[in-house]
């Protein structure tokens, strides 16, 4: 005889109904169309705000107000070597915000199927910001370091999620293809990279975009004809995938796409 | 229109998991449950917008109004289809992957069980026990969504919690 306390834990197991994500996604499209991009019209209202940051970060006050005196500085500085110099810069860098304008800046021509793409490739430098930092034992540029690799790689994880909304099956299929490769680069820097640090990004829900990217090429290898080594690789990716170790899970996919 | 749109979304990423399980766990079917629960949130979507754009104001309590929804196509589903539950040929509930096989296979016999008895259950019954248990809503808040008062919620909850221990039990 079951008694109270089991049925209730037993009622609160349905919980785990859950719909099938590809259709929420699909569910969601056709209720409200395209959602359409939040395009900000014009580089200015981008290139500006973070222009003016830059300028009262480091120019004098009274330039702030001569945005054209200003521009004409940050365009001399650019010019005459002072780009090799903002380049190189780190984290806790003065002239590190001027590298992330140039960086924005030139994100906002990119079109949006290549945003997640830039995107990564983006967490990717950030890595190496991080790998450097180590190498020279600049220890005060760590935590901001850490901050930047947070705050890009989520921006990034964020396009990547936004591009597969609403697609079809196949089109997210093919999207989760050529992102895979360039998320587990990134994984594998990014324990390469912090392991020689002990440090731990700490980051929330940092696997929701590999459990979407890992569901999507589960689903496009269940319906093709595998080799009996390939079916045991899907087989171990399945189980990663279950036990919710999606970064394994990935791993695994991506050596039976190496072996077709 | 793209704020609407935007917010919407929001409503809809926040309510779609317990709207579908709600309507699942009516009508038994993966397909019928994935129909009636886009149409709840198209018809939430319509109000919601047209109330916006006329300056009506907001919708006081958005859950409660897409459970109403829910509620009435369920009814209307079973009004057009006769008594007759629908079982899906390839029907799978959907459970959470993070699962492991081996506890999935232990949860899959109870699950089945519970999951099959609540629908069995009358309206108002299935309704206090997915609202209280799985949605975790407070009493008050399932009292006014079933236009009764507190106490006799309190009562209602007791009685359904009975009925699908004695339905479970004798099963």
């Amino acid at each position: 005889m079951v008694s109270e306390a089991e049925l209730i834990l037993k009622i609160r197991e349905l919980r785990k109904l859950k719909p099938e994500k590809k259709w929420v996604f699909l569910a969601k499209k056709e209720i409200l169309g395209e959602m359409g991009e939040m395009r900000e019209s014009g580089v200015e209202k981008i290139f500006l705000p973070v222009f003016r940051q830059f300028v009262e970060a480091f120019l004098p006050r009274r330039l702030t107000f001569k945005p054209i005196l200003a521009f004409s500085i940050l365009a001399l500085m650019l010019t005459t070597g002072g780009f090799i110099l903002i380049k190189n810069t780190l984290p806790g860098d003065l002239l590190y915000p001027v590298k992330k304008l140039t960086e924005r800046t030139r994100a906002f021509f990119i079109s949006q199927n290549d945003k997640p793409k830039a995107g990564l490739e983006l967490v990717n430098k950030r890595l190496e910001e991080l790998a450097e930092i180590s190498q020279t034992n600049q220890v005060k540029k760590i935590a901001p370091s850490f901050n930047e690799i947070k705050t890009t790689k989520s921006a990034a994880k964020k396009e990547v999620v936004k591009l597969i909304q609403g697609k079809s099956e196949q089109e997210a299929i093919k999207i989760a293809k050529e992102i895979a490769p360039r998320l587990k680069e990134i994984n594998d820097k990014e324990k390469q990279v912090l392991s020689s640090l002990n440090g731990d990004l700490e980051e929330e829900n940092n696997e929701s975009t590999e459990k979407i990217i890992v569901e999507f090429l589960i689903l496009d290898l269940k319906n093709s004809t595998l080799t009996d080594s390939q079916a045991e690789l899907f087989v171990q990716a399945e189980s990663y995938y279950q036990e919710g170790n999606y970064s394994q899970a990935l791993e695994k996919i991506l050596e039976v796409s190496q072996t077709r | 229109m793209d704020k609407l749109k935007k917010a919407f979304a929001n409503i809809y990423d926040q309510y779609i998991d317990k709207i579908y399980r709600f309507i699942f766990l009516k009508v038994n079917s993966q397909e019928t449950a994935q129909d009636l629960t886009s149409e709840t949130f198209l018809r939430g979507w319509e109000s919601f917008k047209n109330k916006k754009l006329n300056n009506q104001g907001e919708i006081e309590n958005i859950q409660a109004f897409l459970y109403q929804i829910a509620r009435n196509l369920v009814t209307d589903h079973y009004r057009e289809k006769g008594k007759f539950q629908v079982v899906s040929a390839d029907f799978s509930p959907i459970i959470d992957p993070q699962v492991n096989l081996e506890e999935k296979a232990f949860l899959n016999s109870d699950f089945e069980a519970i999951r099959q008895t609540i629908g069995k259950l009358n309206e108002d019954y299935q309704n206090a026990l997915i609202w209280y248990y799985l949605d975790d809503l407070p009493v008050p808040e399932i009292a006014k969504m079933l236009d009764r008062s507190e106490e006799a919620t309190r009562v209602l909850l007791h009685r359904a919690l009975k009925t699908l221990r004695e339905q479970l039990n004798s099963a």
